[in-house]
Order: structure tokens, then C-alpha cells, then sequence
């Protein structure tokens, strides 16, 4: 028992010795990044951009915006690198510039994005893949369809919320210091988007249809 | 507490988004209200179902092409910075742009402050400058001339009334584009006239005033005037006769 005990916090410690390995890793990474060299900068697009393009894509609703914005945040993270101090939080400065590109974006390209044929097309949203289960598939699209018309029908800070904090799981201090605002205001944008999608979602699922895109 | 306070927490009870004193204050009313424990399930699943909600998956193509693209442009951007470095070499651009911002706001204060030493002009050496040199001053339809002015006011003093006269020399009559009026809209025509004789040096024609004659005869005033090139505009000034007497 007590070797059990023993090994299992030799196993934690190796996590956290692991833990602080990445992070110090990563702490290299950007130095040699910001002191201009392309490599590391290559290295930290790779590492961090899946994570860009996920969140671009819930924010703006489409592939092609979730593309340019994503471009868009490693352009200008490359621009300001000079200003930023490796001592703060990289992930977070990522995250806030990146909600500001989408939030510049959607402004730019006002009107409703949310096209779920475009999304079915592209592969974004599960169609019925065998004719045998079309049914569970085919609730799984319309789902995530509802799902998708309840986001954009958020106000764009809210919005920017609740991604961060329920889809990104970002804790609420943090989710405020990437959008600029006080935790406060951060925990009612929060509050006031899950009853949003709560009433969205009780009220298409228990109709039985998909909102029209 | 009520269950109208609990409405607005369940929310963020539901993603652990409340302070632990309130969370507390909360499972407590919870145990005893089974419609708030209702709704606090409604609003989890509601959490849960979102969370399932992933994002789509980005294959590698489209993860290295983008990645191509920002050091694409990332490359462009070295480019045009290294050309303008050869331009200003060894400054960077926001250095540059604000030392010639602060040099075109340098240059402006240095114009604003010359301009401001230039003395101003006092206006009674100007008037006694125009004096002397017998300075040709336009009537103005007021007729107020420094000059006319002066004698106005002497006149006045003396208890003379103002005799000035706005003489308008008759317009020979001709078709508009006749020869005749061309010529004379070609040229202004010079008039002299003696204030005292009110006779006029260059037009015959023009009678001598009679009321001309009421003028003091002390004074020896030259009348000159202008025809210019709108019939219906003449310039009249005086100017002592012993200092500046055109020809007749």
C-alpha cells in the first residue's frame, strides 16, 4: 500500500517535473522566437495553431473566416512580439489577440455566417454516413446545427465567453484578462449566454427541427 | 434563500462559476427546493451538451497552408521593412516617422514665430508715408480717404457743410462693342481737375462745376480721377497740388 502510494507520487512528480519541463520549453521557444529567429517561430505556429483555428472557427461560424483569422493572429502576434515580456502569459496574449482578430473580422464581414449546408459540404458538421443509422446521425447534425444557430445568436461578447470559459475551458479570471473585462462582468456575459442557450436549445429540441440556416 | 435569488446563481452554479460562499448558500436551498434542483439539472445538461460540441477537425493540409501563408507573408513584410532600411538605414520606421513628424512640427513653430517678430505696421506712418509720396487712394463710395477725411473734419470745424461731389463723367454713347466704347474700356482715362476752377484738364467736354466754386479757395487740392474699365467705375483722389500734379 504504501509503495503504491510511493509510486504514484513519484508518478505526480514526474508530471509536474514533465509539466515544468514543457512550460520551460516553451519559455525557450518564444525567447529565441522574439529574438528573431524563424525556426522557433515555425515551432510556435505549429504547436499553438490547431488551438487558434478551433476557437476562429466556433467564434466566426465558418471555415474560411476561421482560416484568414487564424493567419491573421499569427501575423500580428509576429508584429508585436517585440512588445511582448516573456514573463506573461503567452497562451493568454494568443488567445487575446485572436478574439480581437475574430471580433475585427466579423465586424468587417457583417451578416450571418452560419450557413449549415456550406458547413455539411466542407465537412464540418457529421452528415448521415451509413443509410442504416441515419437517424442518430441525423440528430447529431441537426444538434450541432441548433447548437451552431444558438452561438451566433449571441451578442458577440457573450459569445466570447462563453467559448472561452465552457468550449476552451479557460477559468473566469483568465477569460477576463483575454477579453479586457472585470471577472464580474465576465461571470454575467457567462450567466446570460447559458440561459440563452438553454432556452434555444429546449425550444428546437422539443420542436424536432433544426433552425433554418 | 428564495428561490428568485437562486434562479439568477443556478447559471453559474452550473459551470462552478460562483464564489464558494454562494455555491454553499445555494446546495443548501437546493436540498429543499426540488423545482430549483429542477432547473440547476436543466441548466448542466445544457453545459454538457455544449461542451460536446467540437470543433471540427482541421486536416494537416490545411494546418501546413496556412502556416505557409503567414511566413509567406511574414517574408514580405522583412522585404519591404529591409528596403526602407536602406533608406533610412540604422533607424527603424516608427523612429524615423517620428523624427520627421517632429522636425514638420519644428518647422512650423520656427514660421510662427518669425511671422510674429515682423513689427506690426503702424497705421499713422502709413497714412503720413501715403501723404508724402501723394499715394493714389480709390474713393470708396463712402468717400472716406484719410486725406478727405482730415479736410472733412477741418471743413466741419469751421462750420462748412461738405461739399464733395461724386462727379460721374457722361458716358459717350456708343453700342456696346462699338469701337468707340472699346476704346474708352480699353484704357482708363486720366482727369484731372483743379478743385479750385473745377475746370477738367483732359475731357473739354466736361463742364466746370459751379458748386465747385463754394470750396475754400485756400485750399489747392488736385482732383484725379481714374476711368476704369467698368464705365460705371471711376477712381477719384486728391492730391496736393504742389506735390504731385500730373501732367495735363
Amino acid at each position: 500500500m504504501e509503495i503504491a502510494l510511493m509510486a504514484e507520487k513519484i508518478e505526480g512528480q514526474d508530471e509536474s517535473r514533465d509539466r515544468e519541463g514543457a512550460v520551460a520549453a516553451s519559455a525557450r521557444l518564444i525567447i529565441r522566437a522574439k529574438a528573431g529567429d524563424m525556426a522557433a517561430f515555425d515551432q510556435i505556429i505549429t504547436n499553438h495553431q490547431r488551438r487558434v483555428i478551433s476557437l476562429a472557427w466556433r467564434l466566426l461560424g465558418n471555415r474560411e473566416d476561421a482560416r484568414d483569422a487564424a493567419q491573421e493572429t499569427f501575423l500580428r502576434v509576429y508584429k508585436s512580439f517585440g512588445r511582448f515580456d516573456p514573463a506573461q502569459d503567452f497562451n493568454g496574449w494568443l488567445y487575446r489577440i485572436a478574439v480581437n482578430v475574430c471580433r475585427d473580422l466579423a465586424r468587417k464581414r457583417r451578416g450571418d455566417h452560419f450557413s449549415l449546408e456550406a458547413e455539411v459540404e466542407s465537412g464540418a458538421i457529421a452528415e448521415p454516413a451509413s443509410p442504416h443509422n441515419t437517424e442518430s446521425a441525423a440528430m447529431l447534425a441537426q444538434e450541432q446545427a441548433i447548437l451552431m444557430r444558438a452561438l451566433a445568436a449571441l451578442p458577440e461578447k457573450e459569445r466570447a465567453a462563453i467559448v472561452l470559459r465552457d468550449l476552451e475551458g479557460l477559468d473566469t479570471e483568465e477569460v477576463a484578462r483575454i477579453l479586457g473585462s472585470s471577472p464580474t462582468t465576465v461571470r454575467s456575459q457567462i450567466s446570460a449566454a447559458r440561459v440563452k442557450i438553454k432556452a434555444f436549445r429546449e425550444r428546437f429540441l422539443k420542436r424536432g427541427t433544426a433552425p433554418r440556416a | 434563500m428564495r428561490c428568485t435569488h437562486a434562479e439568477k446563481l443556478i447559471p453559474l452554479f452550473a459551470g462552478d462559476d460562483l464564489p464558494a460562499r454562494e455555491a454553499d448558500a445555494l446546495r443548501r436551498h437546493l436540498k429543499s427546493c426540488a423545482n430549483c434542483r429542477r432547473l440547476a439539472a436543466e441548466f448542466e445538461e445544457s453545459r454538457d451538451w455544449l461542451r460536446e460540441f467540437a470543433a471540427p477537425q482541421f486536416d494537416n493540409e490545411v494546418l501546413n497552408d496556412v502556416r505557409d501563408s503567414v511566413l509567406r507573408d511574414i517574408g514580405r513584410i522583412e522585404n519591404r521593412t529591409g528596403q526602407l532600411r536602406w533608406i533610412v538605414p540604422g533607424w527603424n520606421l516608427r523612429f524615423a516617422f517620428a523624427t520627421s513628424l517632429a522636425l514638420l512640427l519644428l518647422g512650423s513653430l520656427f514660421g510662427l514665430m518669425i511671422n510674429r517678430r515682423q513689427p506690426p505696421r503702424d497705421p499713422r506712418s502709413n497714412q503720413a508715408e501715403m501723404e508724402k509720396s501723394g499715394a493714389n487712394q480709390a474713393e470708396l463710395p463712402s468717400g472716406k480717404t484719410p486725406n478727405d477725411r482730415a479736410n472733412i473734419d477741418e471743413r466741419f470745424a469751421q462750420g462748412k457743410p461738405d461739399r464733395r461731389r461724386f462727379k460721374r463723367k457722361p458716358i459717350k454713347p456708343g453700342l456696346k462693342g462699338s469701337p468707340q466704347t472699346e476704346e474708352r474700356m480699353a484704357e482708363p482715362d486720366l482727369i484731372t481737375q483743379n478743385m479750385d476752377t473745377g475746370v477738367s484738364a483732359s475731357d473739354p467736354s466736361a463742364a466746370a462745376n459751379p458748386e465747385d466754386a463754394d470750396m475754400d479757395a485756400s485750399r489747392d487740392m488736385l482732383r484725379i480721377e481714374i476711368q476704369t474699365a467698368d464705365p460705371n467705375i471711376r477712381i477719384i483722389w486728391f492730391a496736393p497740388k504742389s506735390d504731385a500734379a500730373p501732367s495735363k
